[in-house]
C-alpha cells in the first residue's frame, strides 16, 4: 500500500441511531416511558424497524415479527415508519447545521456529513465544536454520534463503529488515522452485507487485517469497491461532499452568543450582513439576482426569507428595501442565533457600471431607480412584465410576456402588422356570438353578446388566420375569418368565423375577441 | 403666470405677495414648466402651459359595454409621455386582456411598456403609489375602480414627488370628483366612411373638469399622423380670446 496522501480537510460525520423513533417522542413525549415500536412491511410480514429504548430493555430488537413483540409487551405502542417524513426531518437538521458549515451533506438515511474545514474556531477547536453541536442535539432530544476525521470514510466509521462517542482524529497525522481504523469491523468501510459476510469467512474482520493485503489480489477476490472504500477512508481517493443545499458563491454569516429577539437588532444584524455581502459582491464584479436570509434560531428551527431582483444588484440600501418586508413576517421567537445571508444567484455587473449607477451622493440615477421598482413591486405583488413580439399570427400568441430586464430573444416589434388593425383589448378566450348574416358567408349585420344586441353599420374583412400545423396546439384547427366591424353606435369590435362555411354541413360558430377604440 | 408685486420693504406687500404665490399654488399646483403640450388646439389652450406632468388626470370610460376608446385615448398619452422624456411607463391592469399589438398603432411601442397583470383594490394602490413616487417611470397609467379621497390625495402627493404623470383609467359612471387635476371621458364614434370598410378610430373627447382651468370638448380622429381636432367648438373662439389677454 502506498503511503496515504492527506489533503488538509476535516470531516465531521453525525450518526443519529434512533432518529425516527426520537422523532416520534419529539411529537409525543409520553411516548419516552412506554415500550414503543415502529412497523415497517418486509419479508411479506410486518416486522419491527426501530425500538424505543423501553422496548429494548425487554428484549424487543429491530426485526422482530409484530406478532413476536406482541407476545413479550403486550402493551407495545406501535406506529408505522414513514421513511419520507424522517427523510425531510434529516433535512430539516441538515439545514440547521449550516450553523456549523455552509457544507453540508446527506450521508445516508440517519448520517449527515460536514465539511468543517476552517470552521471550528468559532468554537474554540474541533472539540468545542463537537461538544456543542452533540449537546444540541441532546437538547432537542437526538443522540447522536460523532467523529471528526480527515477524510468523510473515515468519519463516518468512527462515528458507528468507535465506541467512544466523539472520537476525533488528529490532523497531518496518518499514523493515527491507520490506528484509528484498525481495530474498526471491515463492516465500517460502508460495504454490503454479501461483501461483508464474504471477507469474514476467510478470517478478515478487521480493517486492520485488510490494510495489510496488497490491493491487487483483494480487488480480484472481493471486487473494486473493498479496496475503493478503504483508499477513501484512508485518504487515497478522493470523495467529494454532495452539500444538500448548494453552496453559494457569496455567503456572509454572523454568530451571536446573546440571541437576537428584537426584530429591530434582526434588522440592524441584516443590514451589515449585506455590507459584507454587497463588498464581497463588488470584489468579484457580481450583484446579487437572488439573497436568502437563513435565520436559525435558539430551538433548532431555521426560516429561509428569498428576495430576487430584476437585474444584478449589489447596493446594500436597495436589497435591504427588499428584505425588509419579510423580516418584519418572521418571528423572532426565542432568539436567533445565528444568521446567513447569501446571493444564491449573482451575474456580472461590472464596476465601472455601478459607479455610473451610484451617483456619487448616494442617489439612485435612472435605470437604478427602475430596477429599484420593479424589485419592490416583483416582491410584495407579482410579476412585471414587458411585452415581447413574437413571428405568430395567431393573436394570442403574437406576443410572449418576459421579464422587464431579460435580453430580447423575440422578434422585433416591427413584426407585429401595423397595417392590418389589432384590438387593443383581446379577451382571453374569444366569447361566442349569435350572428345574423345578409350572406352565408359574409360578415354579420347583426350579432348578439352578453344578452345585448348590436347593429353593424360596416364591416372590414375577412383576414383569415390559418392554423399554424408546425405547432402541434395547432394541429386539425379551423382556420379564422377575423373582420373588424363597427357598429351603429361607433363601438368597434373583433369578431371571427370559425371554419370555413365549405367544409362540412355544419354551420361555423361566430366569436368575438376583441375591442378596437 | 401672475406677477408678484415688487417688494418695496413694506411687509404688507411682502405678505401678500406670499399669499398670491401660495394661492396660485393651491389653484394649480404645477411649475412653471411647461406640461405635456397634446397638440389638440382647444384642449391646449384649457390647459394653458400643457397638461402638468407631476400629476393625477383621470380618463373616464364612456359607459357604453364594448367601448373602450378611453384605453386608447391613455395609450397615446403615455406613449407621449415616454417619447417625451425617453423612458418606461408602467401599466397596472385589473385583468388580463390588453394586447400591446394594438397600441402600437397609438405610438406605444413594447419596449417601452411594463405591464403588472391582475392587480386590484389595495394591491393596485400601493404599486400605483410606489410607482409615481419612484420617478422612474414617464407614465403610469391604473384602471381602478374604487378610489377612496385620501388615496386620490396620496396619489397627487407621490405625483408630485416623484415628478410623474399618473393616469386613472376608471369606468363610467362619473365616480365622484377626486383630487385629480384633469377628467377627461371618451366616447366612441362612428368613423368616417371615406373609403370602403371601417375607418379611422374617432373619438368624443370632453374635458370634465380642469383644476385652475376651463372644461372643454371636441371631436379627435386619430390618423396615420397621430390624432388630429375635427373641429373646434362654437365658444373656442371667445376663450382663445380671454386667455390671450
Amino acid at each position: 500500500m502506498t503511503t496515504p496522501r492527506f489533503c488538509e480537510r476535516r470531516y465531521l460525520a453525525l450518526w443519529l441511531p434512533r432518529f425516527p423513533i426520537e422523532l416520534w417522542e419529539r411529537q409525543d413525549p409520553s411516548l419516552r416511558s412506554r415500550p414503543f415500536a415502529l412497523t415497517a412491511r418486509l419479508d411479506g410480514g410486518i416486522r419491527l424497524a426501530a425500538v424505543n429504548g423501553m422496548a429494548a430493555e425487554r428484549g424487543i430488537a429491530p426485526g422482530f415479527s409484530l406478532t413476536d413483540a406482541r407476545a413479550i409487551e403486550p402493551g407495545i405502542v406501535i406506529r408505522d415508519a414513514d421513511p419520507a417524513r424522517d427523510a425531510r426531518a434529516l433535512a430539516a437538521l441538515a439545514d440547521w447545521c449550516t450553523r456549523f458549515t455552509p457544507v453540508v451533506a446527506i450521508a445516508d438515511a440517519d448520517t449527515l456529513m460536514l465539511d468543517i474545514t476552517g470552521c471550528a474556531h468559532l468554537w474554540g477547536g474541533e472539540r468545542g465544536l463537537l461538544r456543542d453541536l452533540l449537546e444540541r442535539l441532546a437538547g432537542f432530544g437526538h443522540d447522536g454520534r460523532a467523529s471528526i476525521a480527515p477524510t468523510p470514510g473515515a468519519a463516518w466509521a468512527l462515528a458507528r463503529f468507535d465506541g467512544r462517542n466523539g472520537r476525533i482524529v488528529a490532523a497531518g497525522h496518518p499514523a493515527s488515522l491507520e490506528q484509528a481504523l484498525a481495530p474498526l469491523p471491515v463492516q465500517a468501510l460502508r460495504l454490503d452485507p454479501a461483501t461483508a459476510s464474504a471477507l469474514d469467512r476467510v478470517g478478515l474482520r478487521r480493517i486492520g487485517d485488510l490494510a495489510r493485503l496488497p490491493a491487487v489480489p483483494l480487488a480480484r477476490r472481493f471486487g473494486e469497491t473493498v479496496v475503493h472504500r478503504l483508499r477513501q477512508a484512508r485518504g487515497e481517493a478522493p470523495e467529494p461532499l454532495t452539500p444538500y443545499r448548494p453552496v453559494p458563491p457569496h455567503r456572509v454569516r454572523a454568530v451571536f452568543a446573546e440571541p437576537l429577539w428584537r426584530p429591530e437588532d434582526v434588522a440592524d444584524a441584516t443590514r451589515r450582513l449585506l455590507d459584507r455581502l454587497c463588498e464581497d459582491l463588488r470584489q468579484r464584479r457580481e450583484g446579487a439576482r437572488r439573497v436568502t436570509l437563513d435565520l436559525i434560531h435558539v430551538d433548532g428551527r431555521a426560516d429561509r426569507l428569498e428576495i430576487g431582483t430584476a437585474a444584478p444588484s449589489r447596493r446594500p440600501d436597495a436589497l435591504m428595501r427588499l428584505l425588509a418586508p419579510r423580516l418584519g413576517g418572521a418571528d423572532p421567537g426565542n432568539g436567533i442565533e445565528v444568521m446567513v445571508l447569501a446571493a444564491p444567484v449573482a451575474e456580472p455587473l461590472a464596476t465601472a457600471q455601478a459607479g455610473l449607477l451610484s451617483a456619487a451622493d448616494g442617489t439612485a440615477t435612472e435605470p437604478e431607480k427602475l430596477t429599484d421598482l420593479v424589485d419592490r413591486l416583483d416582491n410584495r405583488i407579482g410579476r412585471v412584465v414587458r411585452p415581447e413580439p413574437t413571428t405568430s399570427r395567431i393573436p394570442e400568441r403574437a406576443v410572449v410576456l418576459r421579464p422587464p430586464f431579460a435580453r430580447t430573444v423575440g422578434a422585433a416589434p416591427s413584426c407585429w402588422p401595423l397595417i392590418v388593425p389589432r384590438p387593443h383589448r383581446l379577451m382571453i378566450r374569444p366569447e361566442r356570438i349569435e350572428t345574423v348574416a345578409e350572406v352565408p358567408d359574409g360578415p354579420p349585420v347583426m350579432f348578439l353578446w352578453r344578452g345585448t344586441a348590436y347593429r353593424v353599420r360596416v364591416a372590414d374583412g375577412p383576414e383569415r388566420l390559418s392554423p399554424e400545423w408546425w405547432d402541434a396546439a395547432d394541429d386539425g384547427r379551423a382556420p379564422r375569418d377575423y373582420y373588424r366591424i363597427e357598429d351603429v353606435a361607433g363601438r368597434r369590435f373583433w369578431v371571427f368565423r370559425h371554419g370555413l362555411f365549405e367544409t362540412g354541413s355544419r354551420v361555423p360558430d361566430w366569436y368575438l375577441h376583441g375591442f378596437f377604440a | 403666470m401672475r406677477q408678484s408685486l415688487p417688494a418695496k420693504g413694506s411687509a404688507k406687500a411682502a405678505v401678500l405677495a406670499d399669499l398670491r404665490r401660495r394661492i396660485e399654488r393651491i389653484e394649480r399646483p404645477v411649475s412653471s414648466a411647461a406640461g405635456l403640450v397634446l397638440g389638440l388646439p382647444a384642449f391646449d389652450e384649457a390647459l394653458s402651459c400643457g397638461l402638468p406632468e407631476a400629476a393625477i388626470h383621470e380618463v373616464i370610460r364612456s359607459g357604453e359595454s364594448g367601448d373602450d376608446a378611453a384605453t386608447a385615448f391613455g395609450a397615446a398619452l403615455l406613449a407621449r409621455l415616454a417619447e417625451r422624456r425617453d423612458g418606461h411607463v408602467l401599466w397596472l391592469e385589473g385583468g388580463r386582456d390588453l394586447y400591446p399589438p394594438g397600441l402600437l398603432v397609438y405610438g406605444l411601442t413594447p419596449d417601452r411598456l411594463l405591464l403588472l397583470q391582475g392587480i386590484r383594490g389595495r394591491d393596485l394602490l400601493w404599486a400605483l403609489e410606489e410607482a409615481l413616487k419612484s420617478g422612474a417611470l414617464a407614465g403610469v397609467i391604473a384602471e381602478t375602480d374604487r378610489l377612496p379621497p385620501v388615496a386620490g390625495r396620496r396619489l397627487q402627493l407621490a405625483a408630485e414627488q416623484g415628478r410623474t404623470t399618473g393616469l386613472l383609467l376608471r369606468p363610467a359612471p362619473q365616480p365622484p370628483v377626486s383630487s385629480a387635476l384633469t377628467r377627461w371621458r371618451i366616447t366612441a364614434l362612428d368613423s368616417h366612411l371615406s373609403g370602403p370598410g371601417v375607418g379611422q378610430p374617432r373619438w368624443r373627447v370632453e374635458l370634465l373638469h380642469n383644476r385652475g382651468g376651463r372644461t372643454a370638448e371636441g371631436i379627435v380622429t386619430w390618423t396615420d399622423r397621430g390624432w388630429r381636432e375635427e373641429s373646434v367648438p362654437a365658444w373656442g373662439e371667445e376663450t382663445t380670446a380671454r386667455r390671450t389677454a
